[in-house]
């Protein structure tokens, strides 16, 4: 691994080494560019990985002071845990399951689709598909996604059988074991899964794409790429020239290192990218670094949602493999004769006894619980993930009194839903319950928002400099060689599962930076 | 995690009636007849050294158990439940609710009653241990349909405004 000088002022430093980050530092080094990356978490192998739910929540999350207000259910059931993020190489990728849906078209220009809504700030976005189709087939390449590319698709599992059985019973035409990025025979240098039912506790096997054992290897064999772990940003600093000049980063006693920079780019998930843009406010940014339009922070987003279980006199065993491998797509389309626009798709979930019995009832207890406790091997459940609305008001902000360990201002996630929100779910929770219901569900109940896995919006793209904070390349509108590259970027959230939209979104970024870069225009 | 940390005083500290009467506690909250007295002993005693660490905690505790305690020991279970029902709202109850909660389902012999293994992956996964072993349905389809799905259906509002423009 290469070792630069913290004085040397032609490395590109990247903020985070989930999907976003390390696909940038891959496509850079390949390019023949320096990068440190920096992660605030550290390098913890698939080897110490653990298959228990609770010792690698501890081991993997993001476990710094976070507070949830707004009238979400998760200011009232995980007030300190708004989101579930990684804090190691690899980011949150090493919780993610792997589903990988593309955008459709319109979800690139919801303004004109879903009209006007009031309270919404739905945006056209500044590309569309087309911009992003030749690098969603290398994203799906990379990530040797099933179903894609000449790649198998996902066997049935247990779970599946009971969801897919169930969808077909209803009328539902789309559904299958993928788009899920994990192998199922080898590829890539990493082997099939074994189906041992914790990927999203890192993944042991490797199986499961993530930079920990893709990325970050492929960038790291370039030579060019110093990955600094245990080494998280707090400030970006400026040169008088108005540039990014440089990263302060906290080591892993809490001592401040600078690291000099010609190209800064911030991956830390949306809602830390948000936190150190504003945290790094300065004289000629007093609202918070490249926040000129005032949409830092702003716009947040998490993919509506919520679980339905379904309890059966038979059999399921749902903890046995692969944890989201199926998908009903049908009621992603846009049709507001269901009373809502945009859609959403029903997913698998599978949750170990740890996790059941924390998310199935948030706060539940006596009789009525135990009794659903008592038929978690017969049960089954699904996932409901939908496009919100943004609005402004949903923000990440800085709290005025809740401090991290640095004694940094801890981030406030405020979160309200919209009643278009509100109303997909409702029809999302209906729908999953015909589906159980039509396969001979004894009982369905229904379960509210777990932390946010998908986290968006925060830096949102624009083609105006006064309604977003980044240009179609991440770039922002205010501080030019200042780069975002994660989900923060989303103008709007869509219905699909964020990271291979991520991924593609870096890696037409890094195309462009790396033009900029021999151009001379950085 | 040391006792050195120890909050002062008589606060935190429990005596061996306080802790069964909270072993009663935590099986009236999460009542599994086929379970032992034994995990609901080893979750208490978790609480209670949490408890004996952190201060709010102790007092919450202190409060739930106040709550249900009686002159003439250990109510039944019926009794146990409707005084709990009367301050399942409060931060107390919420606490120590969450903590005994987050113990039982962590616990090897509960898992053992619920059916769950817990890890497998030294056992090689499922992969040839029963991952697609469901067979009270139909094999499902896994590959994508074919079919062209509709992504966009125009409103009948959009329509009517358009055909006035």
């Amino acid at each position: 691994m290469s070792s630069y000088d913290l004085d040397d002022a032609d490395v590109v430093v990247i903020i985070g080494s989930g999907p976003g980050g390390s696909t940038l530092a891959l496509d850079l080094t390949r390019a023949g560019t320096k990068v440190v990356l920096l992660e605030a978490g550290p390098m913890i192998t698939p080897e110490e990985f653990v298959n228990d739910e609770r010792a690698a929540f501890s081991q993997l999350s993001w476990l710094e002071p976070r507070t949830a207000t707004g009238s979400w259910t998760l200011a009232r059931d995980f007030p300190n845990l708004p989101a579930w993020n990684g804090r190691a190489v690899g980011g949150t990728a090493l919780l993610w399951t792997g589903l990988t849906p593309r955008f459709k078209a319109h979800e690139f220009a919801t303004r004109p689709t879903y009209g006007d809504l009031p309270s919404a700030s739905l945006e056209n976005w500044p590309l569309q598909l087309a911009d992003l189709e030749p690098y969603y087939d290398r994203a799906e390449i990379e990530f040797g996604t099933s179903h894609r590319h000449g790649r198998p698709p996902m066997p049935a599992n247990n779970n599946y059988k009971v969801f897919a059985n169930g969808a077909a019973r209803v009328g539902y035409r789309h559904y299958a074991t993928g788009p899920y990025a994990t192998n199922t025979e080898e590829y890539d240098g990493r082997p099939g899964t074994v189906h041992d039912g914790f990927s999203s506790q890192g993944d042991k096997s490797r199986s499961k794409w993530t930079p920990l054992v893709s990325t970050i290897p492929k960038a790291l064999a370039t030579g060019l790429l110093d990955l600094r772990t245990e080494a998280q940003a707090v400030h970006v600093t400026l040169g008088r020239d108005g540039l990014a000049d440089g990263v302060v980063y906290a080591d892993a006693h809490g001592a401040l290192h600078r690291q000099r920079a010609r190209v800064v780019a911030i991956a830390g998930n949306a809602i830390e990218t948000a936190r150190l843009l504003l945290l790094s406010a300065n004289p000629s940014h007093p609202d918070g670094l490249a926040n000129s339009s005032g949409q830092v922070g702003r716009n947040y987003m998490r993919h509506t949602t919520g679980v339905v279980y379904a309890q059966f006199s038979d059999q399921v065993n749902m903890h046995r493999g692969e944890a989201m491998a199926g998908i009903v797509n049908d009621e992603s389309r846009h049709d507001p004769s269901r009373g809502f626009v945009g859609g959403y798709y029903l997913e698998l979930i599978a949750q170990g006894l740890p996790s059941f019995t924390t998310f199935m009832e948030p706060g539940g207890w006596g009789r009525d619980f135990t009794s659903r406790v008592e038929a978690y091997t017969r049960t089954a459940a699904a996932w409901i993930c939908g496009e919100d609305m943004p609005q402004e008001s949903n923000r990440v902000t800085l709290s005025d009194t809740l401090t991290d360990r640095l004694g940094l201002p801890a981030p406030v996630v405020h979160y309200d839903d919209h009643p278009n929100d509100l109303a997909m779910r409702e029809h999302a929770y209906r729908q999953a319950e015909a589906m159980y219901r039509a396969v001979g569900a004894e009982r369905v109940f229904r379960a509210p928002a777990m932390p946010s896995g998908h986290n968006m919006g925060t830096a949102r793209m624009s083609a105006s400099p006064q309604t977003g904070v980044v240009n179609q390349f991440g770039q922002t509108h205010d501080v030019a060689n200042l780069f975002v590259s994660d989900g923060s970027v989303f103008t709007t959230g869509a219905a699909a599962n964020p990271t291979l939209t991520i991924v593609a979104l870096v890696m037409r970024q890094a195309e462009y930076l790396v033009s900029q870069l021999r151009a001379g225009q950085l | 995690m040391t006792t050195g940390h120890s909050s002062s005083g008589t606060q935190s500290t429990f005596t061996s009636t306080e802790e069964l009467l909270l072993v009663s506690v935590a099986r009236a909250m999460y009542p599994h007849p086929g379970l032992p007295d034994g995990p609901y002993e080893r979750v208490v005693a978790l609480v209670l050294n949490e408890a004996s660490r952190t201060a709010v905690l102790a007092l919450a505790v202190r409060s739930v158990l106040t709550t249900v305690s009686t002159a003439h020991g250990s109510p039944g279970e019926l009794e146990m439940t409707a005084a709990l029902e009367a301050i399942a709202a409060t931060d107390s109850f919420g606490a120590v609710r969450s903590r005994l909660c987050h113990h039982l389902y962590a616990d090897r012999e509960v898992w053992v009653l619920m059916g769950y293994p817990g890890p497998s992956f030294a056992d090689g996964g499922y992969l040839h241990r029963g991952f697609n072993d469901l067979s009270w349905l139909p094999e499902p389809r896994i590959d994508e349909s074919g079919e062209e799905m509709v992504e966009v259906v125009p409103s009948s509002d959009t329509v009517e405004t358009e055909s006035r423009a």
